[in-house]
């Protein structure tokens, strides 16, 4: 009796244990979201918006990437790591002052780190802004196509374009990453 | 061997399941890392 007892005790704890374990697993990748609602509820993304418009807002002159769909405003590494933490600058593409293809990397979502810079990406909707501050200077780009290319697919990586452009690049879909995620824009003003 | 003994066993496995699980997730590299790695 007392061995069947010890039994039951262990099993409800294992059952508890096992349920928490599900719960974080399905739970997790929806946190993101639950922030973005309280970024926008907070104004954040009126707060990105503003300074589109008026690049005197931006406080922060280090080069950064403002989009305010995808509620980022992050600033921009030169190193690869930065890809873990934020936004990477993919050091072969161009830059926005030299025209051509500049061309950013974030990643998307992780369960050691389930808000990636570029976890909205797949939000981004053809007209979209995309600010880049660079140099002191807010590069506006308006978003073109978005598509999904094979991992191995370089080509929209691509250097070289016929008019100054953006390229914002991650994995597709979001929690296997088996393909890529390439949203273009082009180059709509500079205020 | 009881029904509570036979439960224990099953639990036991789904729970081990589940850990691996969870360190595997944890400790993978981001497949968009490996392709910018040097």
């Amino acid at each position: 009796m007392l061995e069947t007892d010890k039994y039951t005790y262990i099993n409800r704890g294992l059952v508890t244990l096992i349920v928490v374990v599900c719960l974080y697993l399905v739970l997790v990748p929806l946190a993101p979201r639950f922030s973005f609602w309280m970024d926008r509820y907070s104004g954040q993304a009126d707060k990105l918006e503003r300074s589109l418009r008026n690049p005197k807002l931006i406080t922060n002159k280090d080069n950064q990437l403002i989009v305010p769909r995808m509620m980022v405003g992050l600033p921009i590494g030169q190193d690869r790591h930065d890809l873990d933490d934020g936004v990477w600058h993919l050091n072969t593409s161009s830059t926005p002052d030299k025209g051509g293809n500049t061309v950013f990397v974030g990643q998307r979502f992780s369960y050691a780190k389930p808000h990636g810079s570029f976890y909205f990406l797949d939000q981004l909707r053809e007209g979209d802004e995309i600010g880049v501050y660079w140099k002191d200077k807010l590069y506006l780009y308006r978003v073109t196509a978005s598509r999904t290319v094979d991992a191995k697919d370089s080509a929209v990586l691509d250097k070289k374009t016929d008019k100054p452009s953006i390229t914002l690049y991650s994995g597709s879909p979001a929690w296997h990453q088996s393909k890529r995620l390439a949203v273009t824009g082009q180059l709509a003003s500079t205020p | 061997m009881t029904g509570q003994q036979k439960m224990f066993i099953l639990l036991g496995i789904l729970g081990f399941v589940l850990i691996v699980t969870l360190v595997v997730i944890f400790t993978a590299p981001a497949n968009l890392a490996g392709q910018f790695s040097v």
